[in-house]
């Protein structure tokens, strides 16, 4: 079992996994995503070898509306 | 040719149109057609993880067409700055960004100091940086040799719709300016946007008066005219002021002399 911060929020998850894996399991496109992983930004050919671990804090950000 | 270059960019419209407030996703995207903007600012947030499949900007307005400026809208210090736009450089792939490093909520004032120490990392990073800034000749100085690619000074504050109360600054600005001047916020009105125009700057950015016209639709091709009626006139140079009449029609052959 681990524990990240996923967008601000502390959610558990049963085994380790890559960003990749993660996206997919959240059903998000990365095409239309960035993630940063710890405060650095993860280039997104690196998201199916960076594996996510205990405490890891994760951000998964999109382009919205704004001014 | 009259060409809006920004960096090594050209745009047709002269019309950048910010894409916050507006009641939908349909909306904002009838909107952005209906003002022929093909620059538009965006905001970077969280995902919405609990329903991924709610829909996003993207699915409404498609990056390859319209090109997307992604902004820092709610930063207040260099780091939260930079992080917003180095993970938008990751999320588009592409280094064309606004600065904005605010310094105070009610007035959503530019922090400047902050703001100049941003653009500098950012400019070195290889970002393209289009800056909100004061309306402070010196700053917009500052900030072209630090090698930003556009200033952009506020005409009043975020939201306002206050207008140009101070366009003799603007007008400075656009003068010593090797760089486009696009006014950024507080365009409340048509005559706003032609105005700035008129004086010369070689863009302006609205969003508020688009999204919260009563017909954002047609203000939206408000906006898109008045930019244009603007820059013609500014490019056709105005008749010179005088303080007395000019009869418009000949006075020689007149039926009673």
């Amino acid at each position: 079992m681990i524990e990240i911060q996923l967008n601000g929020e502390r959610t558990e998850f049963s085994n380790n996994f890559t960003i990749q894996e993660l996206l997919t399991k959240l059903s998000i496109d990365k095409k239309k995503v960035a993630v940063e992983l710890n405060g650095a930004v993860v280039p997104k050919q690196e998201y199916s070898f960076i594996k996510i671990a205990n405490k890891d804090v994760v951000e998964i950000v999109t382009f919205i509306g704004g001014g | 040719m009259d060409q809006f270059k920004i960096g090594d960019r050209i745009f047709k419209s002269r019309l950048i149109v910010g894409t916050g407030k507006y009641n939908s996703l349909e909306e904002t995207s009838d909107a952005i057609n209906s003002s022929g903007a093909d620059l538009v600012t965006v905001a970077v947030r969280r995902v919405n993880i609990t329903n991924p499949n709610e829909p996003m900007l993207m699915d409404y307005i498609d990056p390859k067409k319209i090109t997307y400026l992604p902004n820092t809208a709610g930063c207040y210090s260099s780091d939260d700055a930079l992080r917003t736009l180095r993970l938008a450089k990751e999320s588009g792939g592409w280094n064309l960004v606004k600065l904005e490093v605010l310094g105070d909520e009610k007035t959503l004032y530019p922090n400047m100091q902050e703001t100049i120490k941003s653009a500098k990392i950012l400019v070195k990073e290889g970002f393209e940086v289009m800056v909100y800034c004061s309306d402070d000749p010196i700053a917009c100085k500052q900030l072209e040799e630090i090698g930003v690619v556009a200033v952009m000074p506020l005409g009043s504050l975020i939201g306002s719709g206050q207008g140009i109360p101070n366009k003799i600054n603007i007008e400075i600005i656009k003068n010593q300016s090797k760089i486009p001047v696009i006014v950024d916020a507080g365009i409340g009105t048509a005559s706003d946007a032609v105005i700035a125009m008129e004086i010369g700057c070689d863009g302006v950015l609205v969003n508020t008066a688009i999204a919260k016209a009563k017909n954002p639709i047609l203000m939206a091709e408000s906006m898109k005219n008045a930019v244009i009626a603007g820059r013609q006139c500014y490019l056709s140079g105005r008749m010179e002021k005088k303080n007395l009449a000019s009869p418009s029609s000949p006075v020689k052959g007149k039926i009673n002399s």
